[in-house]
């Protein structure tokens, strides 16, 4: 109760009351999200070589 | 003048007040006052870091964090995961590396509290048996650092490993200083971890004893390339704790929980009793292992860690941890005598590993050593030197041993030279850049504190 009436009171004397309770920007609008490279297309090269995995994962899955 | 003593009694009312709650600066918070209260406080984390806790995790893995990194490597076939049941995957490392920034926070919470009871300590009043808390903050502290270093700093042998993290050793909510040299981050670990050591932890629920400290003095020392020091430190642990044959690997592996066989340490060593470890492991088997990792095993089925791991299908079958073993320990002892020029030693070690895995295993020799395949994608040694065929043999091991625990493939690829590769999803590519290996320091903390340096990579923010 003495701490909220001389945080009261003295408003405007001691601005390190209001800077403690004070909260970092970081809700304020601010953007934190990283943004990564975008995806690129798979080239007839890269679906070449997904397309043989696949078929070599077909023909031998069973024989584990 | 009766005004002006009221004036003056009214200030000085006032200003007390504003004193006394500076310092407390609670922030909505309590500050521990009592021994039971840091004590609890330690317990509450430590209570965290063996459910797997939120934030408490990420000290030492949990099975969630470490089947996160093994889908961002390369053990399992990102290619030919299955879909829908795939979409809870993680794609690639940039899909998460935002998300990273929490992790930041996170073990710098548990550095908080570290020192928030560091602060408190007073050895004049707390009873002996209170050193095991005091040695547990040290070694949280220096763990901490540890992953602080290895997640948001660039790999040790690189020529851009110059920047640490702000170190914080004690609480002070207002402090804000700014990154620190490696060396310095490391310096920081290291004497934490040292400090740790010296209280001798004897009670079993503070889980930091000698054997696990030096543990983590050698996955440190391994980790920044002190090939002499992590040796011996390795060492220490494995001649308390030799390898098991593999009757009792086998037991030991499929014992989910709690410190079975010569497991040392367990991030997330109690099951929460949820669904979410089956969930986990149940997932994975959306995506098949990859050949390349199938085609380690010269002697197949005879390993037992193959035997252990590979089900119908290409489907894992080895139950996903986060621990901290002996294997681990003998196998950056192995690494270490390669570094410092000791390939006998090292090659000594690699056929004994092999050969309780698998009795039917050939021993290798300086000349007949597995061939480097076109399809490994660490090139490099930690020291940026060209990978050689012995050293290949046993990073080779290593990956075997290590499979679905820590995320273990995921980390080697960084301290190995940051290899770049694509995944296909959906019809798109997506690059593993090696600037990806280095997360992000929240951007928020940079907007706060404009002089804290990001890494490289992540200047684009939305």
């Amino acid at each position: 109760m003495m701490a909220a009436i001389g945080c009261c009171l003295c408003l405007g004397l001691c601005t390190s009351c209001e800077d403690t309770e004070k909260e970092p920007p970081v809700n304020a609008g601010y953007k934190t999200n990283i943004r990564m490279p975008d995806a690129e297309d798979l080239s007839t090269e890269d679906l070449e070589l997904i397309d043989r995995q696949k078929a070599e994962y077909d023909q031998n899955k069973n024989n584990i | 003048m009766r005004h002006h003593i009221l004036h003056v009694l009214l200030a000085a009312m006032a200003l007390t007040a504003c004193s006394d709650f500076l310092d407390i600066k609670p922030y909505g918070k309590t500050i521990p006052r009592t021994r039971e209260e840091y004590k609890a406080l330690l317990d509450e984390t430590l209570n965290g870091i063996d459910m797997g806790s939120t934030g408490d995790e990420q000290l030492l893995g949990s099975y969630s964090l470490s089947a996160t990194y093994e889908e961002c490597a390369d053990n399992l076939e990102t290619n030919l995961t299955e879909y829908p049941g795939g979409n809870y995957l993680t794609t690639y490392i940039g899909a998460i590396l935002s998300g990273r920034q929490s992790v930041y926070n996170y073990l710098y919470e548990l550095i908080r509290t570290s020192n928030i009871i560091l602060d408190g300590w007073n050895p004049d009043t707390w009873e002996r048996a209170d050193s095991d808390i005091v040695g547990t903050c040290h070694a949280i502290r220096g763990v901490a650092y540890y992953q602080l270093l290895r997640q948001f700093c660039a790999p040790a042998g690189s020529e851009d490993a110059t920047l640490g993290v702000p170190i914080v050793t004690t609480f002070n909510m207002e402090a804000k200083p700014d990154r620190s040299t490696y060396a310095q981050t490391e310096a920081q670990a290291e004497a934490d971890l040292r400090k740790a050591l010296s209280y001798h932890i004897q009670d079993k629920m503070y889980r930091f004893n000698d054997d696990v400290v030096t543990g983590c003095l050698a996955r440190l020392y391994h980790w920044t390339g002190r090939w002499q020091e992590a040796l011996e430190a390795a060492m220490e642990v494995v001649d308390r704790h030799p390898l098991l044959d593999s009757t009792a690997y086998r037991a030991m592996q499929e014992t989910t929980y709690g410190l079975a066989g010569n497991r040392l340490i367990m991030g997330n060593m109690i099951s929460d009793g949820g669904t979410g470890f089956s969930g986990t492991q149940s997932m994975l088997k959306y995506r098949p292992i990859s050949t390349r990792w199938l085609s380690l095993f010269e002697e197949g089925k005879a390993d037992v860690r193959y035997a252990l791991a590979v089900a119908k299908k290409r489907k894992n079958n080895k139950t996903i941890r986060a621990n901290l073993r002996s294997a681990e320990l003998y196998l950056i002892a192995m690494e270490c005598h390669y570094h410092l020029g000791n390939t006998k030693d090292a090659l000594l070690m690699l056929n004994s590993m092999r050969r309780l895995r698998c009795p039917k295993a050939r021993a290798y020799t300086p000349a007949a050593l597995p061939a480097i395949p076109d399809d490994e994608y660490i090139r490099t040694d930690a020291t940026g030197a060209p990978l050689t065929p012995m050293l290949y043999a046993i990073l080779r091991e290593r990956r075997k041993e290590m499979f679905m625990e820590n995320g273990d493939r995921f980390w080697e690829l960084k301290r190995n030279g940051r290899p770049e590769f694509w995944v296909g999803v959906k019809g798109m590519k997506y690059w593993t850049r090696s600037f990806m290996y280095t997360f992000p320091l929240p951007v928020a903390d940079t907007y706060v504190q404009p002089s804290l340096i990001q890494n490289p990579g992540y200047e684009e923010v939305e």
